[in-house]
């Protein structure tokens, strides 16, 4: 698992339109990053969303919640969920969060 | 702020949206009735603790949450005391829906510090 989290990283670093990602499970445990900085932060930032997402979409009963983005001022992280963990990816700016989840679901359907 | 809220719902691709306080509570709705209050409030407090945690953490203010699901979406606004809870349609129109809040938002924000 941790050979195919390490890859789903690089990969993921290697697209212009992500300025870094972190991989964190539901606990909050950092599993792999591509952060230069605090991972546990954005890892953090990631579980926070995450969970509240899921939260939210079974008392509106929208299904299971598929990606989000939570925006501070310039910030922007795309938040992805996978059965066992969640993606969060520091968008680059200009980059549209819509195509980056698109292309990040391929990535993850390879790499599976 | 009923009336504000109207100007968001008439957007095509908007099922209803509500504003909450700092606390979860809820202050205007515009939802379809099979949304009761129980359940917005804690629609609204988990938006607004999950901002708050955010702030918290990363000392910066968040501005929004956009979260989709197979069945719609929700968008989440910041009104500083409070927030802007928008359920719609996954592929709805999101600079006009933006164009929509970010006029409601200023009011809202205004009318909220009354």
């Amino acid at each position: 698992m941790q050979d195919r989290l390490d890859k789903l990283a690089h990969r993921l670093n290697e697209m212009a339109a992500i300025a870094g990602s972190v991989i964190v499970a539901g606990d909050g445990t950092v599993l792999t990053d591509t952060i230069e900085g605090n991972a546990e932060g954005e890892g953090a930032v990631a579980v926070f969303v995450g969970n509240a997402a899921q939260q939210i979409g079974e008392a509106f009963a929208l299904g299971p919640f598929d990606w989000g983005l939570v925006t501070m001022t310039r910030y922007r992280m795309l938040i992805m969920q996978q059965p066992d963990f969640f993606v969060g990816l520091l968008l680059a700016e200009k980059s549209s969060p819509a195509l980056v989840s698109a292309q990040v679901e391929e990535t993850l359907a390879l790499l599976h | 702020m009923e009336e504000i809220l109207k100007d968001i719902t008439a957007v095509v691709g908007v099922t209803g949206c509500f504003v909450c306080d700092s606390e979860g509570r809820i202050l205007a709705s515009d939802m379809p009735h099979l949304f009761d209050d129980a359940l917005l409030s804690s629609v609204g407090q988990t938006a607004t603790q999950t901002m708050a945690g955010l702030a918290a953490a990363r000392r910066r203010k968040v501005g929004e949450l956009d979260l989709l699901y197979p069945e719609g979406r929700v968008v989440v606004k910041n009104l500083r005391d409070g927030c802007l809870c928008i359920l719609c349609v996954r592929n709805i129109n999101v600079p006009l829906l933006n164009l929509a809040a970010k006029a409601a938002v200023r009011k809202l924000t205004a009318a909220m510090k009354e």
